[in-house]
């Protein structure tokens, strides 16, 4: 039987979502048979931030082929092993939310069973203390692989930091020497077919683009899913409202830490992340209860060092599409949707959004199972992502402040409403959930309420003895691991 | 704080579930729980079952070595399934991984070179060479597949009994007569058995229908304290082969490594070791009685011996606690045709690992159980309607694209699974599942009768190339001894 097959692809935006699109197709997709043509236009610009990552982008360039060091010296990256949250729970509390697991499971029992029991018989150490990569972080250390090997700790994730302008650089480099052609332009016009799906871009230029499948990845504008294919966006402000941002580039400070750091603030929080060069600063907030003054001027004050470009404000509404594929349009990036950057989750939906597309790439015939397909996972990702990052808002103790009052009394969904009793109850979370969740209630002061009843069979100097030996593994692990700034140096080198 | 650990466990049934249980659970609570059986008597004896690798994975993680009841005579390793109808044979492999060019699985390379007709899963090969291949003889290029096994159910029972009794598992063998709750929390504090003994007890686990229909069914109103969510599971269970018996034949032969399997109005399952074979049959009690299903053995077999007869328990609700009691009983061993179901139950036990309840009962732990637990049993119920139609659509018309057949409704899933590999062999993502996409991914191959699509990136890539690679995959496939 013939098929009608996908032969032209036209990626519309050269921001990071469209980049790492058409690196990743031009990866996987032959250039004699598939065309991949990325539209961008300098007029327009991109939105220059979403610096902060977490480790699945180790896998998008593992599967691109792409080389570390390479990739570390062009986007001068910096390590990450977690996010440090300050004054989350209440005002001058500090915990850190490591990537992988805090301790492991010991005869079936997760690790933060042991810690509660501990903590209940006494224990003052903080959960974050029994986290390997946390003591790491705090003491700018990296693990090196090579010297961990054998070891307790040799499996640990990470991430980096990255400069954004420089990561789509970058990618449009690897993309253009496979074949992806670049026109500079700014599209005026869409055209649709009788069925409504899209058949070719018009440029500023009069220039026409026709394609069989088209990838949004204009950012907020939504050009072809929202503002042709006109699919609605689902509003999930109520829950997440921050909705403005300040940001700006700094000179570096002098303590450079493997970690994002993201402060609380009245109303919202402010994120500090270090590479190689300068320092990437943000404030979140909400307007409502935020005016821009009050906001620049806590800016200001949170900089520790030299502004070295100006300060920009950036909107936002968080939220995603009823449908991220519809007709012979994808949309990837925040074109699809927007989860504020607490989690630094959205180059990861980036990511999911462009691996399960090529997963599904479908033929043109008939793509309904296909779309149905990806439709449905992307939903569970966002809507996952949402609950977790609406977890850490609603689990603050503050009294002093109406944002975070509101956010400690809104009605939660369903879903997370479930997780949260299902913890606050026993200790319990389910397998395979995003995000560290112990990590993140207990850094905020949730403990449930028992902890797993089996170790009643343990005494307390068993105890005491297993918390000791934990902590003296990571103490030995981490005494001889290099600064991270050494690792990168000896990496780039 | 209040010490809140369960110390007295009390399982009821005499069933191989039942043992499997007291051990697996002795073994992980490191003997730190008193553990009871109460064997209630059930209505059928121990048969043969069929276990799947998560079986004997689950025996190793905890230390309990199997050679005893894995004697050649006693039980039949297997790969693959040889579906046998009247016009066709058709096979169904246990791969757990697919041979692969380029990244790309085997069905893909197959439907683009319009090659689907040919079975070459590794697993069926391996199945029809007449010795047991086992899979770390294969080169891993070649792909890798599960051996499971059809085993003696009164053997494994016997070694159960024999280990629970050097540990110390107690076991008493009178029904449960009487049970007493605490007036509070509902909780069952005591059974009274028929010989008047009395088990304290704080958790039970059931795996008896007996006790299930006498003290659990009928208690409703009781739930209302407890939600542990009771779900609807009636209009789910889709399957009219919900009654089960089981034949034993002598027969002068030699041992197969794989299982048949044919279809009309019953389902039968054979299974062949030296000197014996067994026939299991699921048949529509609403259609034909036990009676009718023996008679039509007879005829085949005039020396068959009826070994086992169970009906399933027809189901309204699915409610897996009620207070401190973990309901285990409709999720048997063999109520379903299909295979190795024994990872369901198993599954069960370790979520109870997993989600050990303290004194309190908690409920949205109960609630988490519960729902992980439909979880699995919905996918357990997705496989078993697309196996029946596959095995239904054997006999039809061959290029009929109707995804309908006449006796068997494929569920709303299992269209958009249908769908989906016939329009590029792809699978729907499932997390941590009860059922590999590998073993999804050979029965969509049944179920479209090879009409599926590929990857469409393989357009892209040199036909010369790959049709090579299948070459060669084929003679390495034909090098394995037959
Ligand atoms: C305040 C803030 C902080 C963030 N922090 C993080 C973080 O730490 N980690 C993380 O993972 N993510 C973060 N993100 C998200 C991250 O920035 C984005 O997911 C990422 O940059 C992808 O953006 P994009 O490519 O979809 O859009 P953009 O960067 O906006 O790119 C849009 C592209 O479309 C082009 N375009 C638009 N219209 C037209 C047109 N008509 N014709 C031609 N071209 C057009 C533009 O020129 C541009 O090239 C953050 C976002 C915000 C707002």
């Amino acid at each position: 039987m013939q098929t009608k097959q996908i032969r032209k692809i036209v990626i519309v935006g050269g921001g990071t979502a469209g980049w790492m699109t058409a690196a990743a197709f031009a990866n996987r997709l032959p250039s004699q048979f598939y065309q991949i043509v990325l539209v961008e236009s300098e007029q327009i610009g991109t939105v220059g931030v979403g610096e902060s990552t977490i480790p699945h982008i180790r896998q998008f360039n593992e599967v691109l082929g792409i080389n570390e060091a390479e990739f570390v010296r062009e986007t001068h990256a910096t390590f990450k092993l977690g996010i440090q949250f300050k004054n989350w729970g209440k005002q001058g509390d500090s915990y850190i939310h490591p990537f992988g697991e805090v301790g492991e499971l010991t005869k079936g029992i997760d690790f933060h069973h042991y810690w509660l029991k501990a903590n209940q018989h006494g224990l003052t150490d903080s959960f974050d203390r029994y986290s390997f990569l946390a003591q790491a972080a705090l003491e700018q250390k990296f693990p090196e692989k090579k010297q961990l090997e054998g070891e307790k700790f040799s499996q640990y994730a990470y991430s980096y930091h990255i400069d954004a302008t420089a990561y789509a650089r970058f990618l449009r480099k690897y993309a253009e020497e496979k074949g992806v052609v670049r026109v500079e332009g700014k599209v005026e016009l869409v055209k649709q077919d009788a069925t409504q799906a899209i058949e070719s871009l018009v440029l500023q230029n009069g220039e026409s683009i026709a394609a069989d499948f088209f990838i949004d990845c204009s950012g907020f504008r939504g050009l072809l899913i929202d503002q042709t294919l006109n699919v609605p966006f689902i509003d999930w402000s109520h829950w997440l409202p921050v909705n403005s941002a300040i940001v700006a580039q700094t000179e570096l400070t002098d303590t450079v830490y493997p970690m994002t750091i993201a402060s609380a603030h009245k109303a919202g929080w402010a994120w500090k992340i270090p590479l190689q060069h300068r320092m990437g600063n943000g404030l979140v907030y909400d307007s409502d209860y935020m005016q821009d003054q009050e906001a620049a001027d806590l800016f200001n004050q949170h900089l520790q060092t030299k502004p070295i470009t100006e300060p920009r404000v950036l909107r936002f509404k968080t939220g995603c599409r009823q449908q991220y594929w519809h007709k012979n349009c994808v949309a990837i990036g925040l074109s699809g949707g927007f989860l504020e950057p607490l989690e630094s989750t959205s180059i990861y939906l980036i990511q999911q959004g462009i691996f399960k597309f090529l997963e599904l790439l479908p033929n043109l015939d008939d793509m309904s199972a296909e779309q149905k397909e990806y439709n449905q996972v992307m939903d569970y990702s966002y809507q996952t992502i949402r609950d977790f990052i609406i977890l850490h808002y609603h689990l603050n103790q503050k009294t002093d402040s109406e944002f975070w009052l509101r956010a400690q009394n809104m009605t939660i969904p369903d879903s997370l409403k479930q997780r949260l009793a299902t913890f606050a109850e026993s200790g319990r979370t389910e397998l395979g959930q995003f995000g560290v969740w112990p990590a993140v209630c207990i850094g905020q002061n949730f403990l449930p309420a028992q902890y797993d009843s089996r170790l009643d069979w343990l005494s307390e100097q068993e105890l005491t003895h297993f918390m000791q030996t934990q902590k003296q593994q990571i103490d030995m692990a981490r005494q001889h691991l290099p600064t991270a700034s050494q690792y990168i140096q000896a990496l780039i080198r | 704080m209040q010490n809140k650990v369960i110390n007295k466990i009390s399982i009821i049934g005499n069933q191989i579930e039942s043992w499997m249980s007291a051990i697996i659970l002795y073994r992980a609570l490191e003997g730190k729980c008193e553990i009871n059986i109460i064997e209630n008597a059930e209505l059928s004896q121990p048969a043969y079952f069929e276990a799947g690798s998560f079986f004997f994975e689950i025996h190793q993680r905890f230390g309990i070595n199997l050679k005893p009841v894995m004697q050649p005579n006693q039980s039949q390793l297997f790969s693959a399934t040889k579906i046998k109808s009247e016009q066709t044979e058709k096979w169904l492999g246990n791969d757990i991984k697919l041979a692969q060019y380029k990244g790309f699985e085997l069905p893909h390379i197959l439907s683009l070179l319009t090659q689907t007709s040919e079975n070459l899963s590794l697993a069926v090969r391996v199945s029809q060479a007449q010795q047991l291949i086992l899979p770390q003889q294969i080169p891993p290029q070649l792909g890798r597949y599960d051996l499971s096994a059809l085993i003696n159910g009164h053997d494994y029972l016997h070694f159960l009994k024999q280990a629970a009794h050097f540990v110390g598992i107690k076991s008493y063998s009178a029904a449960v007569k009487s049970i007493s709750c605490n007036s509070e929390n509902n909780q069952i504090e005591q059974l009274v058995l028929a010989d008047e003994q009395v088990i304290k007890t704080e958790l039970i686990i059931n795996t008896s229908a007996h006790f299930q229909r006498a003290f659990l069914t009928q208690s409703a109103q009781n739930s209302t304290n407890n939600p542990a969510n009771a779900d609807n599971i009636k209009d789910k269970f889709i399957s009219k082969y919900t009654a089960f018996a089981q034949f034993k034949v002598a027969m002068s032969q030699t041992a197969q490594f794989y299982k048949t399997v044919n279809c009309d109005d019953c389902i039968y399952h054979h299974y062949d070791f030296s000197g014996q074979r067994i026939v299991s049959v699921y048949y529509d009690p609403n259609a034909i009685s036990l009676q009718q299903v023996h008679q039509q053995i007879l005829a085949i077999y005039p020396n068959a011996e009826m070994i086992c007869d169970k009906a399933s328990l027809q189901l309204q609700q699915f409610e897996s606690w009620r207070h401190n009691c973990l309901n285990l009983a409709e999720i048997h061993l063999d109520t379903n045709p299909l295979f190795a179901a024994s990872n369901l139950f198993l599954r069960a036990l370790m979520r109870l690992l997993e989600l050990f309840p303290n004194k309190d009962f908690e409920k949205n732990n109960a609630a988490l159980f519960q729902q992980l637990l439909m979880q699995d049993l919905n996918q357990y119920q997705a496989y078993q309607n697309l196996f029946e139609f596959a095995l239904n659509r054997d006999s039809e018309d061959v290029q009929s694209t109707n995804e309908q057949t006449e006796s068997i409704q494929l569920t709303e899933e299992n269209q958009q699974r249908i769908a989906l590999f016939k329009s590029s062999a792809r699978l729907s993502h499932e997390l941590n599942p009860l059922i590999i996409r590998e073993i999804w991914s050979n029965l969509l191959v049944l179920a479209t009768q090879g009409h599926y699509g590929f990857d469409p990136v393989l357009h892209a890539l040199d036909k010369t190339q790959i049709t090579h690679w299948l070459n060669g995959y084929k003679q390495k496939l034909n090098e394995i001894k037959i």
